[in-house]
């Protein structure tokens, strides 16, 4: 646990190491060291692969651990001493901070203990990041593994957690724990910081902050729980706009290399991202009258409007990918989830802040300008678009704080003590059960998972054991979380191709063995590389696997279908493997009540 | 400002907070109800007219108890605690809160109200050291009641056992299979009419593998009955009928 938990903070510090030997400014030497090892591991591919014997993941690990320690001498040497930390200035910060590592730890986290996890789309991240450490890296994440059938972002974020995988020798199931909770913390911190600099008091900051605590976008958004590359993409674009409302001499070279790193962590978060960043710049450095800042956000509202009004003529798909089906929410949805989200105070604070915004001139316009416009996308009546709200939280909830704030402002001081509290523990309960909702489906012998110690015992088993020419097949979710946990290689993972599934509906309760054998060794990975290596097939039965071929046929076809929990064996299941193993060449090498991993 | 108008905004201020507050905790509960509660042996499961209880994580659902099983006894005359879907009204706000709250604080509780024509009952369902203890709170509506029928409906393919090793079956109902099954796990079929001996300390619900799915004590002041057609089993308890009806029961799952 200790290793992995500084397994994650070096995925901040390496790149901020490297970065901060050009550059001493905090979170520019990030975007510089992230954009510097993304280039890095091209090189160090390419040069491995020159240099047969030399090994990819020995490169990177020798220039990580030179780059860091040359860094960290260096700042021991030109940094002056630091100035004392006042910690009187800082205590609403550290108090806020302290507060949600409680709510982190002993609601979020409370039966999820290390190294479970509640997100299920890491596994497809790992996988990817399993393969760049091996040396395996393309622009295209689709032509580094066959999970990924859709390029909606470059390697970055990958390339970024392999880094603590190289170094660290070390599972990123434990090491995932660790950085969701510092991505939920500088969350925090984001909103926080932004809200302070749009509105230049202390109050608002806290309550801000708070807010990004104890709200849980709990479908498709995920913006403080989960890291993902779009969530990375949205914070690293608050940051760089608290950076340019800040008074300092701004760069604008090291601007454009941050809304590149936006735009490669996610291409249409980072687009957006970028233009968003792009929109305070402009407002800041060369601001609009007051007329024209009206007029401007009266046409946002006017967007806002729109996007709503387009939902009487029905919906759109954006990709023909056969999810997205499933990522088009209906107005009445949308505004559903909203209400678990934040309660009815989105409805009477929003508009409150927005007025205060609007008739108080010292304010930032801009924060109600990116506001609206962002949600005005995430309510449009596209697939996935709701996705953009990963943005649009940061300065809806700083609206919102505003809004909290011009209410309270009429109460004597202890009033507003009181008031604040009680919307505090409004805010913790409308918290409590939203993520408990989340979460209810996913218990399974006394955690909340989608992954199960059974599963990672099996996956630390199959990393010890299974050779480097091993091909494992199962249904969808067990590729998925194995691949990941173990690096054998699957077929695609959760996203196995037609044919797979086809292949796998085929074998459902079939007794022949020597029909199920060939069946699965007709099973192939997409990529020449991996097909020339497999020598060995393994076949995991699980719990999940029994219970996917349950479903019917046209969910089995689909990658929207997923057995998202962990299953454990039933009676019937192992009467089923009892009867296969009788009098056949498969031989069960590990087992559990669980997992059944079988040689074919 | 004038000290009135700044005591109205004051006033308007509190006003609108504590509506708001209030608005959203009863948003949250009506559309994100908590009406589980996970035990590491069980989960207890609220539906709109009973709860369901499983064991471990099957989806198999090993008993429920609802009040259209339930009855209350007027001297000899037994009758339904409700019969009629209809009149029942679902648990009310306080008692989602109430689990919520439960859950925040992690106390394994469960709450359940039903209002019908002629009884308002509450189940609670709390969980101990891996039992639970299930308690009825039943207040009649006008109607004096003798007797308390705590019923719980079993797994269809499920039969009851004691500690004597002996199966229960209806005499009506036997067949050769359930003596041969009887026979197979090594039980002695006991056959009764619809009540069951005293002096029994606890009753196992097993399924046709012999494993025992459930654990219900029984207390000595308890009839019993079967009623193998429903796969129901009635632990009848007698009630001081000065007092409010609480009565209950636990199980081991």
């Amino acid at each position: 646990m200790f290793i992995d938990f500084l397994a994650s903070i070096s995925f901040y510090v390496i790149p901020y190491l490297t970065g901060r030997l050009f550059t001493v400014r905090f979170f520019y030497a990030y975007m510089l060291g992230a954009l510097f090892w993304f280039f890095s591991y091209f090189i160090a591919s390419y040069f491995a692969q020159i240099f047969y014997p030399l090994h990819f993941s020995a490169i990177i690990k020798a220039l990580a651990i030179s780059i860091s320690v040359f860094s960290f001498i260096n700042i021991l040497m030109t940094t002056p001493k630091p100035t004392k930390l006042v910690l009187r200035e800082h205590m609403a910060v550290f108090f806020i901070l302290a507060l949600s590592s409680l709510v982190y730890f002993l609601i979020w986290k409370n039966l999820t203990p290390y190294p479970l996890q509640l997100n299920w789309d890491i596994y497809e991240h790992i996988a990817l990041a399993n393969k760049i450490s091996e040396g395996y890296i393309s622009f295209l994440p689709s032509q580094i593994s066959d999970t990924f059938t859709f390029n909606g972002y470059s390697p970055i974020f990958h390339v970024l957690l392999s880094l603590p995988k190289i170094i660290f020798t070390t599972n990123l199931l434990g090491v995932y724990w660790w950085l969701e909770y510092w991505h939920y913390m500088l969350t925090v911190l984001a909103a926080f910081f932004l809200a302070q600099r749009l509105f230049d008091n202390k109050q608002i900051a806290s309550i801000c902050a708070i807010l990004s605590a104890l709200i849980f976008e709990s479908t498709v958004v995920y913006g403080s729980l989960f890291l993902l590359p779009q969530t990375l993409s949205a914070l690293m674009a608050i940051f760089a706009i608290i950076i340019a409302l800040d008074r300092k001499k701004n760069s604008l070279l090291l601007y454009a290399m941050t809304l590149t790193i936006l735009f490669l962590t996610h291409y249409i978060v980072g687009i957006l991202a970028a233009f968003v960043v792009g929109l305070f710049l402009v407002l800041y450095y060369k601001p609009l009258s007051f007329q024209a800042e009206k007029a401007v956000i009266a046409i946002t509202t006017l967007f806002l409007i729109g996007a709503i009004s387009l939902h009487v003529f029905g919906g759109w798909s954006l990709t023909n990918r056969e999810e997205a089906g499933y990522f088009g929410f209906s107005l009445l949805h949308k505004m559903e989830l909203f209400l678990d989200w934040y309660g009815a105070l989105l409805a009477i604070f929003l508009p409150l802040g927005a007025i205060r915004i609007l008739s108080d001139e010292t304010h930032q316009k801009t924060v109600l300008i990116a506001g609206i416009f962002l949600l005005a996308v995430s309510l449009a009546p596209f697939s996935y678009v709701l996705k953009f709200f990963v943005l649009g939280r940061y300065f809806i909830n700083a609206i919102l704080a505003l809004g909290i704030w011009f209410l309270i402002s009429y109460l004597p001081k202890i009033g507003q003590i009181l008031a604040l509290t009680f919307l505090a523990i409004v805010f913790l309960i409308v918290f409590y059960a939203n993520q408990a909702f989340y979460k209810e489906p996913l218990y399974f012998k006394g955690v909340q998972s989608h992954v199960s110690k059974a599963e990672i015992e099996a996956s630390n088993w199959l990393s010890k054991n299974a050779k480097e020419d091993t091909f494992l097949v199962s249904d969808p979710s067990t590729q998925y979380v194995l691949e990941a946990l173990s690096g054998v290689n699957t077929q695609g993972g959760s996203y196995m191709t037609q044919k797979t599934r086809d292949t796998l509906f085929k074998n459902n309760y079939l007794y022949d063995t020597r029909v199920i054998a060939q069946n699965l060794k007709s099973i192939q990975d997409l990529f020449l590389y991996e097909r020339k290596k497999r020598k060995n097939t393994l076949f995991v039965l699980t719990g999940r696997y029994f219970a996917w071929q349950k479903l019917p046929r046209e969910q089995k076809m689909s990658f929207y279908y997923n057995i998202w929990k962990p299953h454990k064996l039933e009676k019937r299941d192992l009467v089923y493997v009892n009867l296969l193993l009788k009098n056949s060449a498969f031989k069960v090498l590990y087992r559990n009540d669980e997992i059944i991993i079988v040689q074919i | 400002m004038t000290p009135f108008l700044k005591a109205g905004k004051t006033a308007g201020a509190v006003f609108i907070i504590i509506i708001i507050g209030l608005l959203s905790i009863v948003i949250t509960l009506a559309r994100l109800p908590l009406e589980n509660l996970f035990d590491k042996n069980f989960k207890a499961q609220i539906t709109p007219f009973s709860i369901n209880f499983y064991k471990d994580d099957s989806d198999e659902v090993v008993f429920k108890v609802s009040p259209f099983d339930d009855y209350y006894y007027q001297s000899s005359f037994k009758h339904h605690i409700e019969d009629k879907s209809i009149y029942l009204q679902n648990q009310g706000l306080l008692d989602k809160l109430i689990n919520l709250l439960s859950r925040m604080v992690n106390n394994k509780k469960l709450i359940w109200s039903m209002e019908g024509s002629k009884a308002r009952i509450t189940y609670t369902v709390f969980s101990k050291n891996g039992s639970l203890e299930l308690v009825r709170q039943v207040h009649t509506l006008g109607i004096k009641v003798d007797a308390i029928g705590q019923s719980i409906v079993f797994c269809q393919t499920c039969m009851v056992t004691d500690e004597e090793k002996r199966v229960y079956f209806k005499a009506s109902l036997l067949t050769q299979d359930k003596v041969d099954t009887a026979e197979r796990l090594k039980l002695t079929p006991f056959i009764i009419e619809n009540k069951m001996p005293y002096r029994l300390s606890k009753l196992n619900i097993v399924d046709l593998d012999g494993n025992i799915k459930a654990t219900i004590l029984i207390t000595s002041y308890q009839e019993i009955f079967f009623e193998e057609q429903w796969q129901l089993l009635e632990l009848k308890t007698f009630v001081n009928k000065t007092k409010p009806i609480t009565v209950s029961q636990i199980i081991i799952l």
